[in-house]
């Protein structure tokens, strides 16, 4: 600690130059006043920098002569200021929206490395969706080396890793569960993001926690100058947003955001209807955002955010002659309170301090009603996290500091059963059971980017945990470097070794969750990684072009093994097939054009992924089950006039793997003292078929046109335009006698349609 | 019986709505069922019958089972003449009523390809229950099952200083099997499900007593313990774990998904050069006592 202190002190030491001087400022939008998160602010000969997560930045420039600052963003007017000789130290920069969404792309840009990308969110409503909604999570299956799971879905898959190995923070507060209906729409609402930085490669230490990346989701503030707000129907769900400055003051903002998914409206009839009105099924989810914010001093910020998300499963069943009455609700999601106080003690010093509780929780409740008996019983489990961390960042003219720590403690309970039932002949009968177990995290963590010259800039960082249900310390180290061949062609590499102490398993069995968090315990080691990547980055005009070969190593796997499954069981870790291994080796390609009237992107992936357990395919290695050696996107988007574009994406994967027994055998058994045979499979090899090879295309329109204060969006969109049919399951059938191989497509060429009003 | 609702994900509704639209069709596919190979599976209990059965794997795409025939069988023990077994029906080879002492090899040739088997069958020694009871007015209603079971407590002493495994089995008045339901600490690696065998090992109580309460969905008379061998044990916690994660339903309306299946299990086997297994256990008999 004390030689942590005498580095922050060298490297603060030359803030005061007499050739120079420094300047530093806020970056915001003129109408609504939200800070612009990764604005490039730039002084001709004097380089340029980013705004940070709270639009700061600052700025070395020779003192004594006047200067001229631009300051840019996209989607927005570049704005241009002029810098008196004085000895000028803080200023407001506000940019006024401009562009329509054909001007942006994602890209890696604002840090000049590969393996880090930025999305403009002006981009993701010009992506086509099957729900017809703008997706996050979607958006960003067209980056390279971030795959899609099963076609539809949000989940993520970065660089080879489980969907597990993912930090979805939503305003720095990790999220476990990022799906609406089974993960065709994320939870993330596009209205209220402000902006998005996914790491993939290195990922700093104060994102910790994950093996495979971090996705830092920003909310908006809410809007400082007036009241605005939008309703939107879709083809799935409906929803609401509003925000604007408290009893017209500025310093306190508000930002109110509600989705109710309308699918149950219409299955919850249609199911009365088909069954003769036995039954009376359905699904809805339903999402809030409530976030305010209050500046107290220029220099003290508070904001509270809560956030809560649930997705409902019911089915009722009332038979014809009402003997007995069925229901079944299964309800899961998150809730997340956010208390955070910014505080600037300088222009090079900010603190951070947050308080925040998430929870995802997963309830099954089913009930039976009948003359003679009455049964009632739930089963839940949820894990809980209760968080404290400060965190200091400390800038300099070539450093910025990241330092913190802070205490998780997570709850996690993986079973809570309770069981009522009344019988008119025995009476009542209760039963509970419960798990479940605390796991103290403690944390910390220090993040150094240091530009050594001009050319070259080192991030090292470090991040130390203990883990108390294991009693494990673990130093987690990465190094990232970035060295400029020259103005706008730069050189990355990187290497990360980190661990998860979470594993999670997920299973279809009757009456397991869908999603179930464990924690790593003596006996189930936390699972690691190891990264190393070298990668190319250049940036000519209007373009970005990337390239990045790395190489990623796991241990400690983790599988669920159905067979294993015992309900409500404590020893939850033996309930898995452990002491997995994997390695992937890939290439991923991007080019993208970013400006003008046409812009596109190309994102390409070469890899391959294997894994290896002990107990699993007789020890010997097997291609993960989303190893696809190669996956392509191209997007283009075309600009057809001020307020009409035109948007196409098209996607090739590799098939996925499966296994297919190839031979069936008797295998003896002996039941009542009398031996039979089951059917055995024989399959040589785990994934040891590979399905066709998937692509699609689709198209997207949009048209935006203001009518008074109201802005009005119609967009139009196709999915898998040429109607390929994908494979979205493959399984196996007899038929004639004979047993074959047959795909399920479950999305042809889907159109979609939605329509918003801004006010 | 209530109407059993197996709950898979919230995606299946999705499935649901656009079914319509979406459809299936067949996939051009090669099984592999050139390489047949030999099936040779054996249950000995102590003191009975030694019988052998062995057949053929087959192509998957095919459902006629076939037997391997023109095997020759030879068991040896120590000190002891070899014996050879006869094939007595379809694909049952038959050594009679052998005793095997301790350790007895088996070897095993096609005389019409030449291949080598062999394998290795222990005799159990026998364990008794130190008592088995019957608490009639103690019931639990079982959800998935939709029925009332009844609690039995049946104890007993693990055998000293050697690695143990067990298998208990209630019998009814006509000496049938009857569905239980368990839920202890010593299934560390075993399902409670009523439909697979109560088998576990003595890691969780080595050298000391156990008491094992057991639901039974019916009334039971006679409670059986099995002693048996590692290879029983590893075979039927291989079987159950084989059976849950096939990934094919042949004959069932939902087809199960080959790409997102849980990894298949493969089904343990203890014989060299051939799929199948060799286990022995011994079995021991008690009638339950009512409780009061």
């Amino acid at each position: 600690m004390r030689n942590l202190y005498v580095l922050v002190m060298l490297l603060t030491s030359s803030i005061i130059d007499a050739q120079t001087r420094q300047i530093c400022g806020y970056v915001a939008d003129k109408n609504t006043l939200e800070p612009l998160i990764g604005a490039s602010v730039v002084i001709s000969g004097a380089g340029g920098v980013a705004t940070d997560k709270n639009g700061f930045f600052c700025l070395d420039i020779p003192a004594n002569i006047s200067m001229v600052l631009s300051s840019s963003y996209v989607g927005y007017k570049t704005q241009h200021f002029t810098l008196k000789p004085t000895f000028e130290t803080t200023i407001q920069l506000y940019l006024e929206p401009g562009l329509s969404i054909g001007d942006v792309v994602v890209t890696a840009q604002a840090n000049k490395r590969a393996d880090v990308i930025n999305i403009p969110i002006q981009r993701l409503s010009a992506i086509p969706n099957i729900t017809g909604e703008p997706d996050l999570l979607k958006a960003l299956h067209t980056m390279p080396g971030i795959q899609m799971g099963k076609e539809g879905t949000s989940d993520l898959y970065v660089r080879g890793g489980e969907k597990d190995e993912n930090l979805y923070l939503l305003d720095d507060v990790p999220l476990y569960y990022v799906n609406h209906i089974g993960g065709f729409m994320s939870v993330f609402d596009t209205n209220i993001i402000k902006d998005v930085t996914v790491y993939k490669g290195v990922i700093p230490a104060r994102y910790g926690g994950r093996l495979s990346s971090a996705i830092d989701v920003r909310l908006k503030d809410g809007n400082a100058g007036e009241h605005k707000g939008e309703f939107m129907m879709g083809t799935l769900a409906s929803k609401f947003y509003l925000e604007g400055p408290y009893k017209n003051n500025q310093k306190t903002k508000y930002l109110v955001s509600l989705r109710r998914c309308n699918l149950d409206l219409f299955m919850r009839p249609y199911t009365r209807l088909i069954t003769n009105g036995e039954d009376a099924n359905g699904y809805t989810f339903f999402d809030g955002t409530i976030k305010l914010t209050h500046t107290f001093t220029p220099k003290d910020k508070i904001t509270a955010l809560v956030y809560f998300g649930r997705d409902k499963l019911f089915f009722n069943t009332i038979p014809s002659d009402e003997e007995s009455k069925y229901k079944q609700k299964i309800n899961w999601g998150n809730r997340v309170f956010s208390l955070k106080w910014n505080h600037l003690f300088n222009n090079h010093v900010f603190n951070e301090t947050r308080f925040t509780i998430n929870r995802f929780f997963n309830t099954n409740k089913n009930s039976i009603e009948s003359d003679d008996l009455k049964d009632k019983s739930v089963l839940r489990s949820s894990i809980n996290d209760y968080t404290l961390q400060n965190q200091f960042k400390i800038i300099n003219r070539n450093t910025k500091i990241y330092a913190g720590g802070g205490i998780n403690m997570h709850h996690f309970k993986p079973t809570v059963s309770e069981t009522t039932t009344t019988t008119t002949a025995t009476g009542n009968y209760n039963y509970s059971y419960k798990v479940h177990t605390w796991a103290p995290e403690l944390y910390v963590f220090t993040d150094l980017e240091w530009d050594l010259s001009s050319k070259l800039s080192v991030n090292p960082g470090l991040r130390l945990v203990y883990w108390s249900n294991a009693s494990q310390w673990s130093i987690d180290p990465r190094l990232a470097l970035n060295y400029s061949l020259r103005h706008n062609l730069y050189i990355n590499g990187g290497y990360s070794y980190n661990h998860q102490y979470i594993h999670l398993l997920t299973g279809s069995s009757s009456g397991f969750p869908a999603e179930l968090w464990i924690p790593a315990s003596k006996e189930l080691a936390p699972k690691t990684a190891e990264l190393a990547s070298l990668g190319l980055f250049y940036t000519p005009r209007h373009y970005t072009i990337s390239a990045e070969a790395f190489i990623k190593q796991w241990d400690n796997l983790v599988v669920f093994n159905p067979s294993l499954f015992v309900l409500g069981a404590a020893n939850w870790d033996k309930m898995v097939d452990a002491g997995g291994t994997g390695l992937m080796r890939g290439i991923e390609f991007f080019a993208s054009k970013n400006t003008g009237n046409v812009t596109g992107s190309l994102a390409y992936t070469l890899s391959r992924n294997r894994h290896r357990f002990e107990q699993i395919n007789n020890g010997k290695s097997f291609p993960f089950k989303y190893d696809r050696r190669h996956e392509l996107t191209t997007s283009l988007n075309i600009k057809l006039s001020a307020n009409k574009s035109l948007s196409f994406t098209w996607v090739y994967n590799t098939g996925t793997p499966a296994t297919v027994p190839h031979q069936w055998y008797p295998a003896i058994n002996n039941f009542n003292n009398t031996i039979s045979f089951n059917e055995a499979h024989f399959y040589g090899s785990i994934n040891n078929y590979r399905a066709p090879a998937y692509h699609r295309l689709d198209i997207g329109y949009s048209r935006t046109k203001k009518v008074r204060n109201r802005e009005r969006v119609l967009f139009l969109g196709v999915y898998n335009a040429y109607n390929n049919m994908n494979p979205f399951y493959v399984y196996l059938q007899q038929n004639e006698g004979q047993v074959k191989l047959y795909k399920f497509t479950l999305f042809p060429m889907i159109p979609s349609i939605s329509y918003s009003v801004k006010f | 019986m209530p109407k059993n609702i197996s709950y898979t994900s919230p995606a299946s509704l999705i499935c649901w709505l656009v079914f319509l639209v979406s459809c299936t069709s067949e996939l051009s596919f090669e099984f592999n069922d050139a390489d047949k190979k030999h099936v040779i599976s054996c249950i000995y209990k102590a003191d009975d019958k030694l019988n052998v059965y062995a057949h053929y794997s087959e192509g998957f795409a095919t459902k006629d089972a076939s037997v391997a025939k023109g095997l020759k069988m030879q068991l040896s023990q120590a000190e002891s003449d070899l014996i050879e077994a006869e094939l007595y029906k379809d694909s049952l080879y038959t050594f009679g009523y052998t005793f095997i002492e301790d350790i007895a090899d088996i070897n095993i040739t096609d005389t019409v390809s030449g291949k080598q088997f062999s394998g290795s069958l222990q005799r159990m020694p026998y364990v008794y229950l130190s008592s088995a009871v019957c608490y009639r007015n103690n019931t639990i209603y079982d959800y998935d099952y939709g029925s009332w079971f009844t609690k039995y407590e049946i104890e007993l002493q693990d055998e000293p200083d050697t690695d143990n495994y067990y298998e208990i089995v209630l019998l009814d008045a006509k000496g049938y099997q009857v569905e239980t339901i368990v839920n202890s600490p010593v299934f560390s690696k075993n399902s409670h499900d009523f439909n697979v065998p109560i088998l576990f090992s003595d890691e969780n109580f080595r050298n000391n007593s156990l008491k094992l309460p057991i639901y039974a969905n019916g009334e039971c008379k006679i409670a059986c313990l099995r002693n048996v061998s590692k290879s029983y044990y590893d075979y039927y916690k291989s079987l159950t774990a084989h059976i849950d994660s096939q990934n094919v339903l042949i004959d069932d309306d939902t087809p199960l998904d080959l790409f997102f299946s849980p990894y298949p299990v493969e089904l343990y086997s203890n014989v060299d050069g051939a799929l199948g297994v060799f286990m022995s256990y011994s079995e021991s008999l008690i009638s339950f006592t009512i409780s009061r």
